[in-house]
């Protein structure tokens, strides 16, 4: 009975690790440095359009470089959408965005980098060591390092800056 | 010893089963890739008729039988969907350009479709084809801004909205398939082929979205008022803020909010990454088609110049779309814009934000008289105003009609320099 579990064992350790190098294998990973220094790198199971001049795949991860910045920015999403003519990024559908002592969690994301800006108009939430904001509308302005955050309160909008305060 | 027959027992039970299986997998497959493969072989004789059929513009129409008879076999075949999906949209389009006579102009529309048509005398089945595409169709003429609004919601939305779907699931399939288009050309070609795949689809979706783009823009306020003002406002001497504002403030209906304009608005942030990239793709191809001499649509885009602040425009609109965005006014000054949440909850008149004082000349807008600083929340700290007239002119990102002062514009001196200076 011993032989027969031992090779069970084997024959599921087995399997597992070679699902997972076939999975880890299907994985594609990418590293672009767009024009200004930022790079880019994202990990994805499978891409499922690509050209030239965009590509789009499903759950990401991704994370961010920015030149002369301590923290990186991390992302995971459903869908990530490249487009490499207008160096800008996409990501769609459960979207949790790190940077710093950041997060922010939306579904829709938007990242530019000739001018580089992260943004969403969908409702978001951004959390802070014990504060949550939530609202409608995000600007992550990534060379003056300021939140710019937008709600409503009292039935008007409001607007507020929020500096990034980096971990190191 | 027992135990060695115990495992030899199961050993064997183990292959007789799995042999069992494996035979039994042998024999289903082999009945069912006969009858597949007759089945098979039969879609692939109608797809290929169909595709022979569409490489023509003599027989192009006649391809509808055999692709929709490979579609009923293989429900999702990329080249059967593209050309079902494009022969939905075709005939509520055809004659659109004869149909719209009565508001473009008919002498001009008339002239236009008379020198379209001559460009193809070299190709006659292309010609017919394209005679039907400008004047086939429904014969009604439309009367007024509002009958092309009806007909624009209730016909050609649906028809693209449904062409998308279908092609959002061709997409996602991986094809190459290669057409020729020799006899696409409006001169003789020697060869020319096509190689579509998956991106293409993609590409043809997003031009689709671009026209859904702009027919929501179009279908949110009501545009009646713009009929009488083709023949008021053509001359340019005629034309001044303080004219053409009192003149639309004329009719009461203008610029109000549509019955469904809420919906057409909010479908613009519904797909943001679509309605971005359908803009630029539709751009694009508009540009691109105008360049080669055998484009069939008229080129809006007479040279590169034009097709460049074309899309600079395109881009900041894009970009506003997107989420919040800091508009520059200086180097030193920036107000943020949220045009979603103008989407979001469009103003039901437009007119109520219109300015109501003007320079003497009627050509500037007095900067006192916006009765609205926020622009229907377009400005949530409602600042334009103050920050715009504090940068001097001299140093603006953007210069508009608008007089801060009683006289001139400020003038750039030493102190608003230092001022700046400070600020930054």
């Amino acid at each position: 009975m011993k032989i027969i579990f031992l090779s069970g064992l084997i024959f599921t350790f087995g399997f597992s690790q070679g699902f997972a190098e076939n999975s880890y294998a299907k994985r594609v990973r990418t590293t672009h440095v767009f024009q200004n220094g930022i790079q880019v790198k994202w990990e994805v199971p499978e891409i499922a359009l690509s050209s030239s001049i965009f590509q789009q795949a499903k759950n990401p991860k991704i994370q961010i470089r920015l030149p002369h910045h301590h923290d990186d920015i991390f992302i995971h999403a459903q869908t990530l959408y490249v487009d490499f003519e207008r160096e800008e990024l996409i990501l769609k559908g459960n979207v949790v965005a790190r940077f710093g002592h950041h997060i922010v969690e939306t579904q829709f994301l938007h990242l530019e980098f000739k001018d580089p800006f992260m943004r969403t108009s969908d409702p978001f939430v951004f959390k802070q060591k014990g504060r949550t904001f939530k609202g409608k509308g995000l600007l992550v302005d990534l060379k003056t390092k300021q939140v710019h955050l937008l709600y409503v309160q009292n039935q008007k909008q409001a607007h507020l800056v929020i500096p990034w305060k980096e971990k190191t | 010893m027992k135990k060695a027959y115990h495992y030899l027992g199961i050993t064997v039970f183990t292959m007789i089963v799995v042999g069992c299986q494996r035979s039994s997998y042998h024999n289903k497959s082999y009945t069912k890739s006969a009858a597949q493969e007759a089945e098979n072989n039969q879609v692939k004789t109608t797809w290929e008729e169909g595709k022979r059929k569409m490489e023509s513009p003599e027989t192009f129409w006649d391809a509808k039988t055999s692709f929709e008879s490979a579609l009923s076999q293989s429900p999702l075949d990329p080249l059967a969907t593209l050309y079902i999906e494009i022969t939905k949209i075709w005939p509520i389009l055809m004659g659109l350009p004869l149909r719209l006579s009565h508001l473009i102009g008919e002498e001009i529309v008339q002239e236009g479709l008379e020198k379209k048509l001559k460009e193809y005398e070299a190709n006659p089945p292309l010609q017919a084809l394209v005679r039907s595409l400008l004047y086939g169709g429904n014969p009604t003429f439309f009367k007024s801004v509002h009958e092309v609004q009806i007909f624009v919601e209730s016909e050609v939305l649906p028809a693209l909205q449904k062409a998308q779907a279908a092609l959002a699931q061709v997409e996602t399939q991986k094809f190459l398939i290669e057409l020729r288009t020799d006899q696409w050309h409006r001169k003789e070609t020697r060869e020319s082929k096509l190689f579509l795949d998956p991106t293409d689809v993609h590409g043809l979706r997003m031009y689709l979205y671009g026209l859904e783009t702009i027919s929501h823009l179009f279908l949110a306020y009501d545009l009646d008022f713009l009929l009488p003002f083709r023949t008021q406002f053509e001359k340019p001497e005629s034309r001044s803020y303080q004219t053409i504002l009192s003149e639309i403030k004329k009719y009461p209906s203008a610029l109000t909010l549509r019955k469904n304009g809420k919906e057409h608005f909010q479908a613009l942030l519904k797909d943001v990454q679509a309605t971005l990239e359908g803009q630029r793709t539709l751009a694009k191809a508009l540009y691109e088609g105008g360049k080669r001499e055998d484009f069939v649509l008229t080129n809006p885009f007479y040279n590169f110049q034009g097709f460049s602040d074309w899309m600079h425009g395109l881009n900041h609109i894009e970009d506003v779309i997107a989420g919040p965005y800091l508009l520059k006014l200086s180097d030193a000054q920036a107000v943020m814009l949220n045009v979603p949440h103008l989407l979001h909850t469009p103003p039901k008149d437009l007119k109520q934000l219109f300015p109501t004082q003007f320079s003497n000349d009627g050509q500037k807008v007095k900067a006192t008289s916006f009765p609205d600083p926020t622009f229907a929340g377009l400005i949530p700290d409602g600042d334009f105003i103050e920050k715009y007239c504090s940068v001097p002119n001299d140093v603006r990102e953007i210069r508009l009609s608008i007089q801060c002062g009683e006289g001139e514009e400020k003038e750039l001196n030493n102190d608003t320099l230092k001022n700046l200076q400070e600020k930054q």
